[in-house]
């Protein structure tokens, strides 16, 4: 129980004294589009240090480029993002480079290196970015890292052999083998079996406590996430922009059915609905001081 | 619609290839500067994946330079028998046997061992290189490396570099021997040859000089396949039909600027 004010203060970003602090990682109203076609407009959000935040939201919405965009693999057209307060944009080179060594990717695809086996790909950013590190304790980390995932039994093996479900583990298992601070997942769970998705969030929830790993989260369905609580906040990414964004708690406490859905079932279509007409009169009729913050209908896809 | 006829069609296209050609040489030299200066940063001051580069270069060497030996003895072989027979039985009434000597190795060493190496690799490693990375890009494998904080130019460009650069200066070296020592053999097996001719004055008269072009060619045009291949690899947009499109071109292009250089060295040398 003496958890819940420090995870009500990491939602709203703030510090044991009610202090705001800068955000780990914050998106401030960022437009980005491939030719042809919008796909974020007016995209503001903010993740605080140590914090979980899922983007749910519908195929094509816009969850891959969110995702990849805080990795600065892509660069917004317009507005900001800020790392720890600093524009990503601002950071040099080596900054840049730290950072995403400090930062574990899963992919939608998973993404591994086809020519090289389980192990090799585990292995690799180890190789890379500690040359002092032996083969021996590389391998020795590598194993516990394989074997947290249930997968050291496939570590001889090349990624074309294995399941969709099997590569994301994999690439979990890549994603956290460095000393990781930021965690970028897209899309999960998506081909993971039940128990082994169950397992992973737990693990990733282990890590989150631990190691103060901060979690962005881009998914259509988000059951795990929240059954496991390792995610604090879910915003709701509609028409390139945070639609709603709030508690995952209050959610599913307030009755807010068309999200509640969203986050038990899974039904990303369920988007598509308006907000209750009860919960959109109370909170109109509630005094913006007393509102609860973690439920807000974000206008113009800014973040209260 | 009425079809107006412009006079200045022929300049504007020139000047759209003129600056296209100026653009895409600059898009490939800024390849090669940043993979030799990922040398400094990457290697030198950061020490990154030292063992992992190291590793990956020699691979390349072993595809481009070693699996290669045998395509290359039978092509130098076969080379260096009709150039040796041919020059001995046209030119060796007419010259002296010193000549002889020179243009045989002149044909062999300077102007042609570097550019038969040269398309031989291009269709067998620059397809290989330009295929493979196309298809890393497609598989978001380019993008999960560039997630990790992994410099592209030193992980994936440096070692090709290096590779082909010491492959195709080696498999010259290689080639002028067994064209030369090979062309000799045949035409003595063939009954072509002079009993006054000697290999070893044939060895010997290669001098300094055509030494120096054929590694400087070899050099130039290992480093040109090299980043060319990786060039248009990592040119591939969003489909798996654009990888044949970008092979191609990478073959083409390798071919031309190899030729040119070729040229040019020729010439000014």
């Amino acid at each position: 129980m003496s958890e819940q004010p420090e995870v009500a203060r990491r939602v709203r970003g703030e510090t044991a004294d009610g202090a705001p602090v800068a955000p780990f990682l914050e998106f401030q109203d960022v437009h980005f589009g491939y030719p042809g076609e919008k796909v974020l407009e007016g995209l503001s959000f903010s993740v605080p240090e140590g914090g979980g935040l899922v983007l749910v939201s519908l195929t094509g919405g816009g969850k891959s480029t969110v995702i990849r965009m805080a990795a600065g693999l892509v660069h917004p057209e317009t507005g900001t993002m800020r790392l720890r307060g600093r524009d990503l944009r601002e950071l040099s080179y080596d900054e840049h480079r730290t950072f995403l060594r400090e930062t574990g990717f899963v992919f939608q695809n998973s993404a591994l290196l086809i020519n090289q086996r389980v192990f090799d790909n585990v292995a690799l950013p180890l190789r890379y970015h500690e040359p002092g590190l032996g083969e021996e304790a590389i391998g020795a980390r590598v194993e516990e890292v394989l074997r947290r995932f249930d997968m050291l039994h496939k570590a001889a093996e090349f990624p074309a052999t294995l399941s969709t479900g099997e590569r994301r583990q994999v690439n979990f298992a890549r994603a956290m083998v460095m000393e990781t601070r930021l965690l970028l997942l897209d899309d999960p769970f998506v081909g993971v079996a039940q128990a082994a998705a169950r397992k992973i969030a737990g693990i990733l929830r282990g890590l989150k406590e631990s190691r103060r790993v901060t979690l962005l989260v881009c998914a259509e369905s988000v059951s795990h996430l929240v059954d496991t609580g390792l995610v604090e906040r879910i915003g709701v990414l509609k028409h390139g922009r945070v639609a709603r964004i709030g508690g995952v708690g209050d959610y599913l406490q307030k009755n807010t059915r068309d999200l509640r859905r969203i986050v038990t079932v899974g039904e990303a279509e369920d988007l598509e609905r308006p907000i209750e007409p009860e919960a959109r009169e109370a909170l109109a009729q509630t005094p913006p001081e007393a509102a609860d913050p973690e439920i807000q209908e974000v206008a113009g896809g800014h973040q209260p | 619609m009425e079809m107006v006829f412009n006079p200045w069609w022929l300049p504007e296209l020139i000047g759209r290839r003129i600056s296209g050609g100026v653009l895409y040489l600059r898009e490939v030299f800024a390849l090669f500067y940043l993979a030799l200066r990922s040398v400094w940063t990457e290697g030198i001051l950061a020490r990154k994946g030292l063992r992992l580069v190291g590793r990956i270069t020699f691979n390349q060497l072993r595809f481009t330079g070693y699996d290669a030996l045998p395509r290359i003895s039978f092509t130098a072989f076969t080379f260096g028998s009709i150039v040796v027979i041919q020059a001995v039985d046209f030119l060796g009434m007419w010259t002296s046997l010193e000549d002889l000597y020179h243009i045989i190795t002149l044909i062999i060493v300077r102007e042609v061992s570097p550019i038969i190496i040269a398309l031989i690799l291009i269709g067998r490693s620059c397809t290989a290189i330009s295929t493979e990375l196309a298809n890393m890009k497609l598989n978001r494998e380019v993008e999960a490396l560039t997630s990790m904080g992994i410099n592209l130019e030193y992980f994936i460009v440096l070692p090709r570099l290096v590779g082909f650069v010491v492959s195709v200066v080696s498999l010259v070296v290689y080639f002028n021997i067994v064209a030369l020592v090979g062309g000799y053999a045949a035409a003595e097996l063939a009954g072509k040859m002079p009993i006054s001719f000697s290999v070893i004055r044939l060895l010997e008269s290669v001098g300094a000089k055509d030494l120096f072009v054929t590694l400087l060619k070899g050099g130039i045009f290992g480093a040109i396949i090299a980043v060319v291949g990786c060039h248009h690899g990592f040119s591939v947009g969003i489909s798996f039909r654009e990888v044949p499109q970008v092979t191609t071109k990478a073959v083409v292009n390798a071919m031309v600027m190899c030729f040119v250089v070729n040229t040019v060295i020729s010439i000014s040398v």
